[in-house]
């Protein structure tokens, strides 16, 4: 049995040393690219969304690699990834290839049925074996959102941003390899000194822009195009609202343990939107609630196109901007998404928020002028 | 008092339960009228650009609606089965439209969510209510009121009767009867299954009189509400994975009870552009019925752009290959 899942930014690397430490055979699918992308929009509905093709074109990706199984997640609803798997399921079975699947369906309070689902994959394994490979896993999460985080701090303020992703991206190499806690961390330590001994430059303090929306757009720079670092290039400073590990943290144990994570964030969307929509729609209201409070400069809001909760929460989103005063745009990211119109765009937002700091402390100087 | 209902989404599915409830507890009802140019240019105008059909539409209903009523009524329909979402845009319906259009009355918007149990819905009506009454014994009977109605606009829509003749005949105060099966089960002429939520079968305007035009070449029409619940439901339930979108999971099983009973000489899905749910329903539903082989199929989507010579001429070459191969 050869496992495969499908991308989703930085997932694979604790994915991957999960399940090879429970001694399974692993696929990981070649890095998303344009021919994922092709294969996908291919071979899946058109209006699908966009997570949804360039999950398909990992997974023809993988199958060339030899992957026979897949792993996928599961869900109840609202939102379409719930049933993702039982329609790539049905297109790759039109399409000849004969894969098993292994979904993991939201366990619902029961710790035995994702023990069942481990047992499926492999059945030797040992519950110390799987407590072991879950906390190196978990480790390497933890690394990967210290480095990503630092990365984003860093990006605009130092005199070569190329220099900061070079680093990060060797991080993201030894992070792949590590096997040991130990060493985890003892990467971890060094990527991060390492960051912070490049060449800053001087200047103003850079503009901060929240970033939010649907999960898979926010971890995935190809679905993006990157659009943490371009704005890092730009001299902003992203303050994104999810990680992978606050993701893995609120959908999969919290859930499991049925409590409830993330209060302020469904707090603070409240007056706006004071209901789960599936996904992160609820969320992305209330982050951009939140930055607003610790005075950022803008929030910027992606999702896929067609993404239902993230639709409701753009159209909230303008409340939210008249009401605190802050900027937001909403970039709505698929296939036909072109480089040059995305830059455009984010130039644009970024200009407006370089003027309105430029003016709020012209406001201020005025102010300060004695005897006015 | 008057309360205003947009003749868009759920219109369709509970108009009668709505109308009989607030009738009853003496309110004026007013609905917008079907789907018209005007509706589709304000929606659009409205809404955000990425959102689907259906919830442009109703934005235009609403808009058009607005100053006209004391009261909206737009509910937010968590879920009206067990295990199921109605989909994300309906859950956040309210708050879109309280953000996206200016200067409207005030919403009657409780949250009905039938997974909670009897309590929680009860409190849910009370709440609908409260414009007009805080008696629990008035808004009980106006309840019940509405059910009923809804009861016999249910039956008679599974008689083969129109959304329109339906509503006018439970305003005539039509009785719950069992006629005896639907009307024509007779197969002479031809049988074309219509899929799709009910938001785009019977919105006229929208799928530029489909079902008419079906009729007009000389096929018989049968729709999701023209068959039990109790079949969709066994139907439903015994798929792998039910589907979490209540609209869905009828249509999936209304597919599957046409190709297994051949009943049906051909099958139409509608699907809204910009649905999401539709995007992957109609996907497995094309698969399905194709792999299956028995039975033509064509997938319409709607949008505020399709063109009805477009769409004629679809309909029309789907129909002569329909009658051929009943023929051949």
């Amino acid at each position: 049995m050869k496992v495969t899942f499908p991308h989703m930014g930085n997932l694979h690397i604790p994915v991957a040393t999960l399940l090879r430490d429970l001694s399974l055979e692993v696929v990981v699918p070649p890095p998303t690219n344009q021919r994922s992308l092709s294969l996908g929009v291919r071979h899946s509905p058109e209006s699908a969304c966009f997570p949804f093709k360039l999950n398909i074109g990992n997974f023809i990706e993988a199958h060339e690699k030899g992957a026979d199984t897949i792993l996928m997640a599961g869900g109840v609803g609202p939102c379409r990834l719930g049933y993702y798997a039982q329609v790539q399921k049905e297109i790759l079975r039109d399409l000849g290839y004969d894969f098993e699947y292994i979904i993991l369906e939201p366990p619902r309070g029961h710790i035995g049925e994702l023990w069942e689902k481990i047992r499926r994959l492999n059945g030797g394994v040992t519950v110390k074996q799987v407590i072991g490979a879950l906390r190196l896993a978990w480790e390497k999460v933890l690394a990967l959102d210290a480095v990503e985080k630092a990365l984003h701090h860093l990006r605009p303020r130092v005199v070569f941003p190329d220099q900061a992703t070079a680093v990060y991206r060797r991080s993201l190499e030894a992070l792949d390899k590590a096997s040991g806690i130990a060493r985890i961390r003892a990467i971890k330590v060094h990527t991060l000194d390492e960051l912070e001994s490049l060449p800053r430059r001087g200047g103003p303090k850079p503009l901060r822009v929240a970033l939010v929306g649907e999960i898979y757009t926010v971890l995935e720079p190809f679905a993006n195009l990157s659009i943490e670092e371009r704005l890092g290039k730009m001299g902003v400073e992203v303050c994104r609202a999810l990680f992978l590990g606050d993701w893995i943290r609120s959908n999969l144990l919290l859930d499991a343990l049925r409590l409830k994570g993330g209060m302020d964030v469904k707090e603070a969307a409240k007056p706006y939107l004071n209901r789960f929509v599936g996904g992160e729609g609820q969320e992305s209201v209330g982050y951009a609630v939140l930055s607003a409070r610790r005075g950022y400069d803008g929030v910027l809001h992606i999702a896929p196109f067609t993404c239902m909760p993230e639709i409701v929460a753009e159209s909230i989103l303008p409340a939210v901007s008249r009401d605190y005063n802050i900027p937001s745009m909403t970039l709505m990211l698929d296939e036909h998404s072109a480089e040059t119109g995305i830059i455009t765009r984010l130039e644009a937002f970024v200009d407006l928020l370089a003027r309105r700091r430029g003016q709020r402390k012209e406001m201020e100087q005025l102010e300060r002028i004695p005897g006015d | 008092m008057r309360i205003g209902i947009p003749e868009a989404l759920y219109y369709h599915d509970y108009y009668p339960l709505w109308e009989g409830f607030y009738r009853a507890l003496g309110a004026e009802v007013v609905t917008s009228g079907p789907t018209n140019k005007t509706v589709i240019n304000f929606g659009v105008e409205s809404a955000v650009d990425d959102t689907c059909l259906p919830v442009k539409v109703f934005f235009g209903h609403t808009r058009l609606l607005a100053p006209r009523v004391d009261y909206l009524f737009c509910p937010r329909l968590v879920s009206v089965e067990d295990g199921a979402y109605t989909c994300p845009k309906i859950l956040g319906l309210p708050d879109m439209v309280e953000q996206g259009l200016p200067n409207l009355p005030p919403l009657i918007n409780t949250s009905f969510d039938f997974r909670e149990g009897r309590v929680r819905l009860w409190a849910a009506i009370r709440e609908a209510a409260k414009p007009l009454t805080r008696n629990p014994w008035r808004v009980q009977r106006a309840w019940k009121t509405g059910l009923s109605r809804l009861r016999v606009y249910r039956e008679l829509l599974t008689q083969g009767k129109t959304p329109e003749e339906a509503r006018q005949e439970c305003l005539a105060g039509a009785r719950l009867t069992r006629r005896g099966g639907s009307k024509g089960t007779g197969r002479s002429g031809l049988c074309i299954g219509i899929l799709g939520h009910s938001y785009s079968i019977y919105d006229r305007y929208i799928n530029h009189d489909l079902t008419r035009r079906v009729e007009g070449f000389g096929g018989k029409v049968i729709t999701i509400d023209m068959v039990p619940p109790e079949i969709l439901h066994q139907e439903a339930v015994r798929e792998e994975k039910p589907l979490f979108w209540s609209a869905g999971r009828k249509n999936m099983a209304m597919a599957k009870y046409l190709v297994s009973n051949h009943q049906v000489d051909g099958i139409i899905q509608l699907a809204s552009f910009g649905c999401g749910p539709d995007s992957m329903v109609a996907e497995v539903v094309e698969r399905r019925v194709r792999r299956n082989g028995r039975v033509p199929f064509m997938l319409l989507n709607l949008d505020e752009h399709s063109g009805e010579a477009g769409l004629v001429t679809r309909l029309e070459a789907f129909m002569d290959m329909v009658r051929r191969r009943r023929v051949g």
